[in-house]
């Protein structure tokens, strides 16, 4: 969201950090414990659950939350908890991989465009156009052309996604790449190719880490966008997005329906924002940057 | 100054050309012929005769090398032909033209909401860093940037609409249908705004001069008016506008939600039925809103920073 400069935890051991964040960070270990309980919830949804969730029972219509079902029925007679539960499956799957292929193409394109010159203006001129169309723009467009499933999904938010990552690579790597241990791996002989991975690489991962946990949030958002608009994960398959946009028209009979795959969705996001924020005041404890 | 708003405006022919071929592109590598889409509203019939379809083909050169293809449908671009919707058979500027005026409206309702609650709320937090207003902003703005704005919309309804029963559920027949969607829209802006202006105001509140005018004996009212804002308020300022692009093209969501016939349902509607020239035209004037804006930016911290002439004089 702002540009700011990251200064690499290089000389910082691994496990020393992990011992200050558990004193120190108390958000932090909030946001993790609700990433990794959502992430269990989507690997084990199958246990959790407490009905199958494509179950209709049509004298089971709009039942109010019971014992039996925890939060009420939808107008099929579905179980309202166990779809919002295994609506985090797609969700969750399409975020990872996404958000995974727009860090692999952001630390490359950001790799080459820092490192060397002569790419460099190319290179950058494509993120600007990139930058140029807000994302959920690019990415309706793309699953307009390509209709709506998974891969297309995952295709429509990556290619607009790299851009920033890119930005921020660059800056990185054109700060890392004059100093010192660089110059001295470069005196020893080293290829441009291993000091771009073994030395470069480990040290602009930190900033990548913080702004892929914050995208990992906004992933979920837009896939819940593109499922609300009926885009995205189509019915019967529960997925957050189609879930609230179901549970629109019953808002007045059933606003569970709605409001239980809002909530998760939130939970997550919020897991990620508390993350991504707290990682960057561990790189950049000066930074009072806009702080959440 | 002249040359440096000419630099800046010859710096953004580059975009645009790029931005008008990845439209042009998009028309490309989607099915359906736009000779025929053309024709069928034209002619208001459901088939068009192919000997016609085989004409128009010829007049649009749609049967030349691409290239060819991109300057005629430029030329065609720049006359103001944006050729028809496949869906409405209406021309496409005219489709434009009526979806504007209502996002543009919701887009400035949802910015003036954060300056009018936001920026207040961060000054007074800014001024009392880690007091009860500053912890309370910091919880409102973790949540405001969690939340989706469709859910929030969806919140909204359930509220102000089902339960109170004080705000319309969705269409647009008035001003007060776009309430609930512009505080929805509003939410991940007024967020940062708020923090934003809550930190600004911390950091020049620090400054050398301010304790300079506080030694002189001036009254803190005075202080905060007439030294600390006036710095304080200018990146908040520029954050909003930048975020001005992203608001109109992020209304997208919020539009469909809430039965606005705005551009961004307008686009939703054209990309889910592959309505190519709708698409097409929404996502330049998307775009050339969003260069438009940092043009304007750009030009006004050269007008406002006497720093950054010195760089271009």
């Amino acid at each position: 969201m702002s540009s700011t400069v990251y200064i690499p935890i290089s000389d910082q051991g691994f496990c020393a950090l992990g011992m200050r964040v558990l004193k120190k960070r108390p958000l932090l270990v909030f946001g993790l414990i609700i990433l990794i309980l959502m992430c269990l919830m989507a690997v084990f949804a199958p246990y959790i659950a407490p009905h199958d969730p494509y179950e209709q029972s049509l004298e089971n219509r709009f039942l109010p939350p019971s014992t039996e079902y925890p939060l009420g029925t939808d107008q099929f007679g579905r179980c309202v908890l166990s779809r919002a539960i295994y609506g985090s499956q797609p969700s969750l799957i399409i975020a990872v991989v996404s958000t995974i292929l727009v860090v692999i193409i952001g630390l490359l394109v950001g790799l080459c465009a820092g490192y060397y010159r002569r790419v460099d203006g190319l290179l950058m001129r494509i993120t600007d156009i990139m930058l140029a169309f807000p994302s959920m723009v690019v990415t309706l467009a793309l699953v307009g052309i390509m209709g709506p499933g998974v891969p297309s999904i995952i295709l429509a938010l990556a290619l607009p996604g790299w851009a920033k990552y890119a930005r921020v690579v660059r800056s990185s790597t054109m700060s890392i790449k004059n100093r010192g241990f660089v110059e001295s791996a470069r005196a020893l002989g080293a290829k441009n190719r291993y000091i771009l991975f073994r030395h470069i690489l480990p040290n602009v991962l930190a900033p990548v880490m913080e702004i892929a946990t914050l995208g990992l949030g906004s992933k979920i958002i837009m896939i819940a966008g593109l499922g609300f608009l009926g885009l995205g994960i189509q019915v019967p398959t529960p997925e957050w997005g189609n879930i609230l946009n179901q549970g629109l028209p019953l808002l007045y009979k059933a606003p569970l329906i709605a409001l239980s795959a809002g909530a998760l969705i939130m939970a997550f996001v919020l897991a990620t924002n508390l993350i991504g924020s707290e990682i960057r005041d561990l790189m950049d404890p000066m930074s009072d940057s806009v702080k959440i | 100054m002249k040359r440096f708003i000419l630099l800046r405006l010859f710096q953004t022919i580059p975009v645009l050309i790029s931005i008008t071929f990845i439209a042009f592109l998009l028309m490309m590598v989607t099915p359906g012929d736009p000779a025929e889409i053309n024709l069928r509203a034209m002619m208001n019939t459901e088939s068009p005769p192919k000997e016609a379809i085989e004409q128009m083909r010829m007049e649009m050169d749609l049967d030349k090398p691409w290239y060819i293809q991109y300057y005629s449908w430029l030329s065609r671009v720049l006359h103001g032909d944006l050729g028809y919707s496949y869906q409405t058979r209406k021309s496409t500027v005219e489709e434009i033209l009526r979806a504007f005026p209502v996002t543009f409206l919701l887009s400035s309702i949802a910015m003036l909401f954060s300056i009018i609650i936001a920026i207040p709320i961060g000054i007074l937090a800014g001024i009392h860093p880690n007091g009860k207003l500053d912890h309370l902003s910091r919880g409102i703005s973790i949540i405001g940037l969690s939340i989706p704005d469709f859910f929030l919309g969806i919140l909204g309804i359930l509220i102000f609409s089902i339960t109170l029963k004080i705000l319309p559920v969705a269409g647009y027949k008035g001003p007060e249908y776009l309430i609930l969607p512009a505080f929805a829209l509003s939410i991940s802006l007024f967020a940062v705004t708020m923090r934003l202006m809550r930190t600004s105001m911390a950091e020049v509140l620090e400054q050398e001069y301010i304790r300079t005018a506080i030694s002189k004996g001036l009254d803190r009212g005075t202080i905060i008016r007439r030294h600390a804002l006036k710095n304080a308020i200018v990146p908040v300022l520029t954050y909003m506008g930048t975020q001005y692009g992203w608001l109109f093209g992020g209304a997208m969501i919020i539009e469909s939600l809430f039965a606005l016939p705005g551009m961004g349902r307008l686009f939703v509607d054209a990309a889910a039925s592959r309505d190519i020239m709708v698409m097409q035209a929404c996502i330049m004037v998307f775009a050339i809103i969003f260069i438009i804006i940092n043009l304007c930016i750009d030009i006004s911290y050269y007008l406002l920073d006497p720093r950054m002439r010195d760089t271009h004089e």
